[in-house]
Formats: C-alpha cells, sequence, structure tokens
C-alpha cells in the first residue's frame, strides 16, 4: 500500500462516488476534490446526502461505487483481503480527523483520557508526551482546567470542544465536521465555531457540513450546494451567498435566511 | 489442522481412559497410598457423622481397618446412596463400604468382598400407632431409602403402598415421628439404634421381613484387589479387630 | 424451640462448609464471567458459524437444568474417559451454568452502547478489537453490572447442589450432621443463614461499585 503523499496537491480526490441504502440512492455520481490548506463548507437540506458523502470519506460508509483517494491513497481499496484492509483503514483514519454531531466522547474517561486515549494505544505515545500534548490541545480550545472531568459535568459546547481536541490529538492531515453545531443550545454555537475558525486560520484542509451560513461565508473557502445525493452548484463564499446561478440553491438561501 | 486437533483429542481421551481404567486396582491404590471408600454419612450406627463433624461408625472403621492392613490411608467419602454406584462405576472411589447388600442384580454390574456382616429388613412404626403386621401396611404411605434393597422389596411385596423415597434414615425417623409416613423400612440394627441411642417414638414391627449380607463393593475386573480386602476381613475377624468393632458401635456380634 | 446448645455446638462445623461454598462459588464466578464474555462476543461475531456456537452454548445450557449439567459432568463424562474429581466438576458446572447467563447479560449490556461510540472509536485509527476493549466493554459493563449481580447471587445459591456430588459444603455439612442430630431445623436454618450473609455482602459490594460508578460518570 503506498504511503500518503504529503506533496499531493489534492488532499481528497472523489470519483464517480455512489453510495444506496437499501433501494434509496443517497450519493448520485459525486465528482469532488479538496485542495490542501483548503476549507470547503458543505450546505444543503437534510437528506441531501451531505452527511453520507462526509461519513464515506473515512469510511464509516462503504461506497456502493466510485473511488476514494485521500492523500493520494485509495481509501476503498477492492484489492485487500480483510484484515490488510483494516490495517489500511486505521492508518488512513490516523490522518482525517472527524467531529459529529452528537459529541460521541467516552462517557468513562475524563476530558484528558479521552483526548489521550488514540495516541496512547494507536499512535503508541509514551505517556507523558501523549499527555502533555493534550493539555496543549485542551488549552488551545479552551478548556485546559475541565481537563479531569467527566463528559457527563460539560456542557454541550465543552463537549465538542473536548471532541475537537481529541481528534486533532491524532495529527490529523484533515479534518471533517459533521453538523459539530447543530446539537448545541444557540449560545453555545459560538464557542465552537470560534475553535473551528482558528483552526482554518492556521492552515487545516477542513470539510464542514454546516447550517451556519455566517460561518461558511466568513472562514470557507468554496461553498458546495448539494441536493437530492448531487453537488448542485459550488464556488467561493462570496459567489454563492450573493450570486447563486442555480434556482435550487436561490430557494435554499432564501428559506434558511427566513429561519 | 482440524484433523490435527481431532487426533489430539482422540489420543487425549484414551490416554485419560488409560488412566482412570486402572485407577482402581490394587496397583494403584497402593502407589497413590490412599483407599477411598464411600458412604452415605446418613446411616447411624454405620456410618454418620458424629459431634466433631468427622464421619465414623462401623463402616467407617471396618474400611480404614482393611486399608491399614493392606498399607495404605483409609478415607471415607460421602455421597447420597441413589448415586452411590453411579460413582463407583465412574472411578471417584475405591470401594462402597457403606452396609450395601450383595444382591443378584447388583452383582450383575458390580464385583463384591465376602459379607461383612448380617442383617435384616424391619418394619418400624410410630410407638402409638396400631400397625402391628405387613399386612396393615397395605395402603399406607412406607418410607425407603431411594435406590436401597428395602424399595425394591417393598414395591414388590406390600400391596397397594405408597412408597416414599428418602436420602437417608435420619429423614424417615423424622417423618414417622411426625406422622407424615406409617412406617418405613430399614436395617433391624440401624432402626433398634435410633430408638435406643436418640429415644426415637418407634417400635419394631413383627419379624425380620428377610435377612441380608453385606458386602464391600469395588468395580469387576480386579481380583488382586478381592483377594487383598477378603484376607483383610479374615484376618480382622481371626484376631478379634472385627469383634472389638462391631461390639463397639453395635453392642452385637453381627458378623 | 429452637436447641441453642446444637445450635453452638454445631456452627464452627458450618462455617467450614461455607468455606468451600465460598471457595467454589469465587472460582465458578470468576470462569462463569469469562465464558459470559466470550460466548457474548460470539454471539455478536461477524461470522455467522461463531454466531451459532455462541448461540447453541446459551441455548443448549439455558434450556436444561443446572443438576443435569452437573451429573453429566460428574457421572456422565467418566464413561467417554474425561474423569475430573468432584470439585473441578462441580466448578466446571456452576461456571458453564452461569456464563449463559452472563452472556446474554453482556451482549445486552454491549448493544445497549450507542453506536457512535464505536464510530468515534474506529475514526480515531482505532481497530474492532482494540475499540471493543478500550470504548464498548467498559461501558457494556457498568450497564450489565445490576444483571450480573443477580447472575452471581443466582450462582451463590446454585452452588448448593454440588451436595449431590460429595462436595462436603455447607448444604451437605448440615445435611450429614441431620444424620447424627435428628435437627433439621436448626442445621438448615443455619445453612439459611450463612447463605443470606454470603448473597447479601455480595449485593451489597456491587451496589457500591454501582455507586461509585454513577459519581464518576455524573
Amino acid at each position: 500500500m503506498p504511503d500518503p503523499n504529503p506533496e499531493a496537491m489534492q488532499m481528497i480526490e472523489i470519483h464517480n462516488l455512489k453510495k444506496y441504502f437499501g433501494t434509496n440512492e443517497v450519493l448520485k455520481n459525486i465528482h469532488f476534490n479538496v485542495d490542501k490548506s483548503e476549507v470547503v463548507a458543505i450546505i444543503g437540506p437534510s437528506g441531501s446526502g451531505k452527511s453520507t458523502l462526509l461519513r464515506c470519506i473515512n469510511h464509516l460508509e462503504e461506497p456502493t461505487s466510485g473511488e476514494i483517494y485521500v492523500e493520494g491513497v485509495l481509501l476503498n481499496d477492492k484489492s485487500l483481503n480483510k484484515r490488510s484492509f483494516q490495517r489500511h483503514l486505521n492508518k488512513i483514519r490516523t490522518n482525517v480527523g472527524m467531529v459529529f454531531q452528537q459529541f460521541n466522547l467516552f462517557p468513562h474517561m475524563t476530558a484528558l483520557e479521552n483526548v489521550m486515549e488514540a495516541p496512547l494505544n494507536v499512535l503508541k505515545e509514551a505517556k507523558e508526551d501523549a499527555e502533555r500534548k493534550a493539555r496543549v490541545l485542551l488549552d488551545k480550545v479552551g478548556i485546559g482546567e475541565k481537563a479531569d472531568s467527566y463528559p457527563g459535568t460539560l456542557s454541550g459546547g465543552q463537549k465538542q470542544r473536548v471532541a475537537i481536541a481529541r481528534a486533532l490529538a491524532m495529527n490529523p492531515d484533515v479534518m471533517l465536521f459533521d453538523e459539530a453545531t447543530s446539537a448545541l443550545d444557540p449560545e453555545l454555537v459560538g464557542e465552537v465555531l470560534k475553535v473551528m475558525e482558528n483552526l482554518a486560520e492556521e492552515g487545516m484542509t477542513m470539510l464542514v457540513v454546516t447550517h451556519e451560513m455566517g460561518f461558511a461565508e466568513r472562514v470557507a473557502d468554496r461553498v458546495v450546494f448539494m441536493a437530492d445525493g448531487y453537488i448542485v452548484e459550488e464556488g467561493p463564499p462570496a459567489e454563492m451567498f450573493r450570486n447563486p446561478r442555480n434556482e435550487r440553491t436561490r430557494k435554499f438561501l432564501a428559506d434558511v435566511a427566513h429561519v | 489442522m482440524k484433523t490435527l486437533v481431532l487426533a489430539g483429542m482422540l489420543v487425549l481421551s484414551m490416554l485419560v481412559t488409560a488412566l482412570s481404567a486402572s485407577a482402581e486396582s490394587l496397583k494403584t491404590i497402593k502407589a497413590e497410598g490412599e483407599l477411598s471408600f464411600a458412604l452415605t454419612g446418613q446411616y447411624p450406627p454405620f456410618n454418620f457423622v458424629d459431634e466433631q463433624n468427622q464421619v465414623t461408625g462401623f463402616d467407617v472403621e471396618i474400611g480404614k481397618e482393611i486399608a491399614r492392613r493392606i498399607g495404605v490411608k483409609g478415607v471415607p467419602v460421602t455421597t447420597a446412596w441413589d448415586g452411590i454406584i453411579g460413582g463407583l462405576l465412574a472411578n471417584k472411589y475405591d470401594l462402597i463400604c457403606g452396609s450395601m447388600a450383595i444382591t443378584p442384580q447388583r452383582l450383575e454390574t458390580l464385583a463384591f468382598s465376602t459379607p461383612y456382616y448380617r442383617s435384616g429388613a424391619q418394619i418400624f412404626s410410630h410407638v402409638d400407632s396400631d400397625i402391628g403386621s405387613v399386612d396393615d401396611l397395605k395402603g399406607k404411605k412406607v418410607g425407603v431409602t431411594l435406590g436401597t434393597t428395602y424399595e425394591e422389596w417393598v414395591r414388590n411385596n406390600i400391596a397397594d403402598a405408597d412408597v416414599r423415597t428418602y436420602k437417608g434414615v435420619p429423614d424417615m425417623v423424622l417423618e414417622t415421628a411426625n406422622g407424615r409416613i406409617s412406617a418405613f423400612v430399614t436395617d433391624k440394627i440401624v432402626g433398634a439404634l435410633a430408638i435406643k441411642e436418640k429415644g426415637a417414638p418407634l417400635k419394631l414391627v413383627g419379624d425380620l421381613l428377610y435377612e441380608e449380607r453385606m458386602g464391600i463393593a469395588f468395580n469387576q475386573g480386579n481380583p488382586e484387589l478381592k483377594a487383598a480386602i477378603d484376607d483383610a476381613l479374615s484376618a480382622m475377624q481371626d484376631d478379634g479387630t472385627y469383634l472389638a468393632i462391631s461390639m463397639k458401635w453395635l453392642g452385637i456380634d453381627v458378623r | 424451640m429452637l436447641d441453642w446448645g446444637i445450635i453452638v455446638h454445631y456452627f464452627p462445623f458450618l462455617l467450614q462448609g461455607t468455606v468451600l461454598t465460598l471457595k467454589i462459588s469465587v472460582i465458578a464466578l470468576f470462569f462463569g464471567f469469562l465464558f459470559g464474555l466470550l460466548a457474548a462476543l460470539l454471539k455478536l461475531s461477524p461470522n455467522l458459524l461463531l454466531r451459532q456456537a455462541g448461540a447453541f452454548y446459551v441455548w443448549i445450557i439455558r434450556s436444561t437444568p443446572l443438576l443435569v449439567q452437573l451429573f453429566l459432568i460428574y457421572f456422565g463424562l467418566p464413561q467417554v474417559g474425561i474423569d475430573l474429581g468432584p470439585f473441578m466438576s462441580g466448578v466446571l458446572a456452576l461456571a458453564i451454568n452461569t456464563g449463559a447467563y452472563n452472556a446474554e447479560t453482556i451482549r445486552g449490556g454491549i448493544i445497549s452502547v450507542p453506536t457512535g461510540q464505536m464510530e468515534a472509536a474506529r475514526s480515531l485509527g482505532m481497530g474492532p478489537t482494540l475499540a471493543m476493549r478500550r470504548i464498548i466493554l467498559p461501558q457494556a459493563f457498568r450497564m450489565a453490572i445490576p444483571a450480573l449481580g443477580n447472575n452471581f447471587v443466582i450462582l451463590i445459591k446454585d452452588t448448593s447442589l454440588v451436595s449431590t456430588i460429595t462436595l462436603v459444603e455447607l448444604t451437605l455439612t448440615a445435611q450429614r450432621l441431620i444424620g447424627s442430630t435428628y435437627k433439621p431445623f436448626e442445621m438448615y436454618l443455619m445453612a439459611a443463614f450463612l447463605y443470606a450473609i454470603l448473597t447479601t455482602t455480595t449485593s451489597l459490594l456491587l451496589g457500591r461499585l454501582e455507586n461509585r460508578i454513577a459519581v464518576e460518570r455524573r
């Protein structure tokens, strides 16, 4: 299996991606690339396939057909046997961070332990190194003082920031955000978006499925509008928000603006 | 791989079989230095547990004396009567030295020593009961220990008897005393001792139903073991040891 | 009514029987837990054959009486050349039996862990085994503790059945002493009292464990 090529221009390349749930076609022939350090916001009505697309990129959903390359390496490599495919997946996943709508923090571990878990047991880092790094990351997302708290005692915004720190602890080359602020009370959304914005400024490659149009317009390099399993339209945020070409995009943005 | 595992299991099981098949032979008993013999521990005064929670009684002393004369240590094992033959067949112990009557049926599956005591089956009922003979037991509740010769006899000889089976004699003594059964059948010496020693409110009904000869049981195909046990038995009868044990526990010579 | 002299004199002997009961319980509990975990994982395996093996074990054990399983091992196995002593037979039968019940309990715990937990673990590059061990099982056990505790208590009470295979544990100690004392009420009362002490202590210890976890998670 070829090693990820850090010199590859394309962080993610997707060709002819199709995904069925039973007979329901959720993704219909998606072509999609993401450059290094690019921030892409994916917007669209619910059921448009944007979360499924994101989950295909680290194989939480198995594509029905098509190819996905992460840093030049074919993710859904059918030539591998079951065992080597698991190893292959684990390796790629260490380079692809994911943040979930429902946080999915490990409830039986403190915030610090959540962040240290994968570096210790997957990357086999030394305990002192992992802990030092975890504390730096928790400080970075602004909750260093909650390091020893269990997730059950944290607010939604704090949980999501721990989850971001947990993903960053693997030193990923790309971060996937799957509606990271949708489950939060409105007053907690800002603190999470701020962390994501800082990350974008540092040059992290990011794919962000979101309903936060202000964030998309301010932070994204490119906005992708999806509907019914297609990428309907994409472009720079200024163009997409002020001057959408497609009728469906226009209607969606008008609906969102009126909420 | 699968065949290999299967073959391995086969070899292993044959090995275990070979080991266990010889488990009760005289040679292995001597090698282990231990002779284990089974009894219920609920058959006073032949075998029971004393105030110090130790298994003792006539059978126990006879068993230990045999072991001593073979040159090994005698170890009594208490087990339920209805499983006592199964345990011997499964080689869980070397002998049954627990007042087992020699019967043609048992001789089909087991081997016996020469008889080591004689006794007989006796009916016991409550002192206040009006039962006076076997005939009065028709249709009555009669207790026996499960798997004994008494059970078989009652089932075959008392018409319409409501046979109740128990794990041991003490259970039947208690049941007769509190009126749940009309009578029970067991060894005459055992019942008589319960009346004498424990003051049980029982009486002997009629004469002996039949006489029985008790033997020490072991698995078939062990002529050396049989010879060793029989020699020990006759030697202890000759030198007075047997009489001493008999008088100590039973107050009579039961030879 | 009670003969207190009998109780005072024989209580130490029943305590000796309790020691063997406790020993059997603890060993059977340990292996019963292992068997349960193994069977639960088999039943959740992606491999059909393993799944069926797990299901068969749980089915055959739960649909037959423990006493029959015990006799099968103690009296039956020597016939095919496997001769385990009474202690080994008793512990094995109890462990196999309680294992089948633990399997269902643990399986229930595993499937009650939200799927997002596995997804989060996998997205961090953890393999299925590592994720099961580090993330899913600790949460599954926490949820299964009350039901597992119930199984443990049943196991302790079920050890009385090994009195039928010559093990002089608490119940057989009482039975044997009744043979010479003719005092079933006193003997069985003492046995019942000692069983109650064992089971209640177990329940209390598990209750404390449960409380500690509740504090940790809140």
